[in-house]
Order: structure tokens, then C-alpha cells, then sequence
């Protein structure tokens, strides 16, 4: 009887994942989508207590420095008190002239704030999930940002919660340019936290230290966010293309809070 | 050791599911962590034999899979074989090492692993095999290796496990 339920379970064992295969793309991804909601309030319960014992971390870490620097704060206090007072003067002056010019203030992009309340359960992937679903406007290949960088984009959604693959995944693949010289190559995820961009032209006019841009081509990312900085440049595909180790911005290891650009119209943000 | 109250059972694998995903990302090193699911899975399968030990990794293999973007039913079909193996072959060990549990715990991580790459590169485009072993299967293996000797001192704990002298 045990034998005979072990060797129906092996059959499940190798159907599964056959089945999974051969089903459309959409079983799997309600199936992970229930068992997302399911555990929801759970993992935003343990959400919560991690942003919590990070903040304990960095309050431990700062304790020590923030003695010495106390002293030397108060004594900056009172001549930046008088700095305050001439900065109003100028502000107050600012602002009619902006009347004056019918300047507009210029906000690049709508977006919806979203905190990390999970991450992979597996090392061969990097997705976080987030609080925020279809009911807040969260649609699928919504970009993801933080005020350091670009961070991925939202690949699943639900009513409240949606997964999003971060740009360090070996899946993530990202339209990218040095901004610098504006050579363009793709930008895709790699081991350790990394990114590799790759496609660079031969001759491109790319060094260490050179900031990495999104390109904007294939309309799922808008032009100009930061992603990354060149760490090393080597070549690629026997000596075609240069490739380059780009270091995110973005710290992905203490992620907690994102924002989702909204588009404003079909093709642009 | 007794069957276990199965209640206490499914309670265990789902705190170790939510620990996996909510606060282990924090202890990451160069973006691996320790697999809490495959420890249990290792555990039980050592403690109470190849089908049960069948049974749990099909099943925390699925949870897994439900919680991660890979292909569903990837590492519900390794975890469940790696689970009959490590039972099938507990009988000869001396589980209640901690050397033994470490160096269990090491294999059966590296045989998920390399199960779960052959199958989801059937389907998706995995990372190169060497640089997978160099960057995810070796370290990850070595991660939950070490991160085993407590998990396993706390489940001997919450199960009753009693050592058997002959």
C-alpha cells in the first residue's frame, strides 16, 4: 500500500513539470499568483519586521559616529540658521521670477510607490514581490525605480500583489547606453549581483567609471534612468563586441520601498 | 522517530517558506542564500524514510516553486527526488552527526540544484552550466551546508527526535 502511494507519487513527480511545460502560460502563472495572495498578509507581516530589523541595523551602525558628530552639528546649526534666512530671501525672489518667465515646473514621470514585502524563494532568480496590484493601477511591464536607479520591471500581477524581476536576473534583459559617449548595448542580469552589458560596439568610446543609462528601446523603460556603473570591460563572442561588468546603483540586497512609473499615453511615460 | 502531527508538520514548512522569502534575502552573500525548504526536506527524509521523505519534498518542492518565477513543478520533481534518495540511503548513516547532517545536506543541494538546471533548461535559457556551478550550485551548497547544523538542532528539537543507542 505505502509502495504502491510512493510510485503514484513518483508518477506526480514526473508529470508535473511535463504537464507544466505543455500547459499555457497562464496556469502556472495563476497558480503562483494564488498562492501569492494566499500568503499575503503573512509576508507583509514579515515584511514589516524586516524593514524594522534593518533600521535597527543602520541605527546600531550609527550610534558610535553620531556622538562625535552631535557636537560638531550644533555648531553648524547656528551658522546654517543664518544661511536659512538669506536662502528664503532668494527663494522668495525665485519664485517671481518663474512667474515673470511662465516657467513650468517639469515633473518627469507619474509613479506609484510600492513597498518589497518578499523576494525569490530560489538563488536562480531575482524577483521581489510588492504590495501593489491591479486595483492600484499596477499593470504588467510597469518599470521600477528607486531615487538611486532603475531596479526591473513588474512581470505578474494581481488584485494587490505583483511580481517584478529585478534587473540583476539572468532574464532581465535592458536597452542601455553610456551616457557619456552614448554607445548602446543591452544591459542583462549576471551572478553575484551584477549586470553585464553586452552588444558594445568594438570601438566604442567606453571606460571604468562610466555611468550606464537606459536607452528607452523597446518601450518598456523610459530614456535616461540610471542603472548602473561600468566596473570592467572585456570582449565578447570571440572578440566581436565588447562587453562590460556593470555594478547597479540600486541596493538590491536592502530594498524596501520602489516606485512604478505609470505610462501617460500608449508609447511614452 | 514517530510520524509527526501533520498539523505541526505543514506549520513548520510554511514558517520555513515565509523565513525563506521574507527575512533570509537579508543574510545574502553575493546573491545566494541557504534553502530552508531543502534542510526540512533533507531532515525528514533522514529521519522517517524514502517515501515520506518523497512525499514532503514533492510537495515544499511545489510551495517553492509557487513562490519563485521558474517553471512550476522544477523543483517539486527535484526536491521529491533528492527526498527518496537521502531516505533511501539514511538508514546507513549516522543522522544524528552533525558532520553526516552537514555533508548529507551539502549533496542533496547540489543534485537539487543540478536537477532543477537540466529541467528548466528544457524549457527556459539558463545561465552556462560552468558558471551556474561556480556562481549558484557551489556556493549555495556550501551556504546551506553550514546554515543546516542549526535548522536541523531546532527541528530535533520541535520533533522530539531521541538519539537510539545500541
Amino acid at each position: 500500500m505505502v509502495r504502491s502511494k510512493g510510485i503514484f507519487l513518483i508518477i506526480v513527480c514526473l508529470l508535473l513539470p511535463i504537464l507544466s511545460m505543455a500547459a499555457p502560460s497562464t496556469f502556472g502563472y495563476k497558480m503562483k499568483m494564488g498562492a501569492a495572495v494566499s500568503l499575503g498578509p503573512v509576508l507583509k507581516a514579515g515584511g514589516k519586521v524586516v524593514q524594522k530589523i534593518n533600521r535597527l541595523s543602520h541605527g546600531i551602525k550609527r550610534y558610535g559616529a553620531l556622538i562625535g558628530a552631535n557636537e560638531e552639528l550644533r555648531r553648524q546649526v547656528a551658522e546654517l540658521t543664518q544661511e536659512v534666512v538669506r536662502l528664503k530671501e532668494v527663494s522668495v525672489e525665485n519664485e517671481r521670477l518663474r512667474d515673470l518667465l511662465s516657467f513650468k515646473e517639469q515633473i518627469p514621470y507619474k509613479v506609484i510607490s510600492a513597498r518589497v514585502i518578499a523576494r525569490d524563494s530560489t538563488n536562480w532568480y531575482s524577483t521581489i514581490v510588492i504590495d501593489k496590484g491591479t486595483e492600484h493601477n499596477v499593470i504588467k511591464n510597469m518599470p521600477l525605480i528607486t531615487p538611486l536607479g532603475l531596479v526591473g520591471k513588474v512581470t505578474e500581477v494581481s488584485p494587490f500583489l505583483s511580481r517584478c524581476m529585478l534587473i540583476v536576473d539572468p532574464n532581465s534583459r535592458v536597452g542601455a547606453m553610456v551616457e557619456r559617449s552614448r554607445e548602446v548595448g543591452v544591459v542583462e542580469g549576471y551572478f553575484k549581483g551584477l549586470c553585464r552589458m553586452k552588444y558594445i560596439s568594438n570601438n566604442a568610446d567606453i571606460k571604468e567609471g562610466d555611468l550606464i543609462i537606459s536607452s528607452g528601446s523597446g518601450g518598456i523603460f523610459p530614456k535616461g534612468i540610471a542603472i548602473g556603473k561600468v566596473k570592467s570591460i572585456g570582449t565578447d563572442f570571440g572578440g566581436l563586441y565588447l562587453s562590460a561588468s556593470v555594478e547597479p546603483l540600486a541596493d538590491f540586497s536592502r530594498l524596501e520601498e520602489v516606485l512604478c512609473v505609470v505610462r501617460t499615453t500608449q508609447s511614452s511615460f | 522517530m514517530r510520524r509527526p502531527n501533520y498539523s505541526i508538520l505543514i506549520l513548520t514548512i510554511l514558517t520555513l517558506l515565509v523565513l525563506q522569502v521574507t527575512f533570509l534575502p537579508l543574510i545574502e552573500v553575493h546573491g545566494v542564500k541557504p534553502d530552508l525548504i531543502l534542510i526540512a526536506t533533507v531532515f525528514f527524509s533522514l529521519q522517517l524514510g524514502p517515501w515520506f521523505g518523497l512525499w514532503i519534498g514533492l510537495a515544499s518542492g511545489l510551495l517553492k516553486d509557487l513562490f519563485s518565477q521558474g517553471l512550476v513543478g522544477g523543483f517539486a520533481f527535484s526536491l521529491g527526488a533528492v527526498g527518496l534518495i537521502v531516505g533511501y540511503h539514511g538508514k546507513l548513516l549516522y543522522k544524528e552527526s552533525p558532520f553526516v547532517q552537514g555533508v548529507v545536506t551539502f549533496l542533496a543541494s547540489a543534485l537539487v540544484n543540478f536537477c532543477y538546471y537540466g529541467l528548466v533548461n528544457l524549457y527556459l535559457t539558463m545561465p552556462p552550466l560552468m558558471a551556474s556551478f561556480r556562481y549558484i550550485i557551489l556556493p549555495a551548497s556550501i551556504y546551506t551546508a553550514i546554515f543546516a547544523l542549526p535548522v536541523f538542532f531546532l527541528l530535533q528539537k520541535v520533533f522530539r527526535v531521541t538519539t537510539h543507542r545500541k
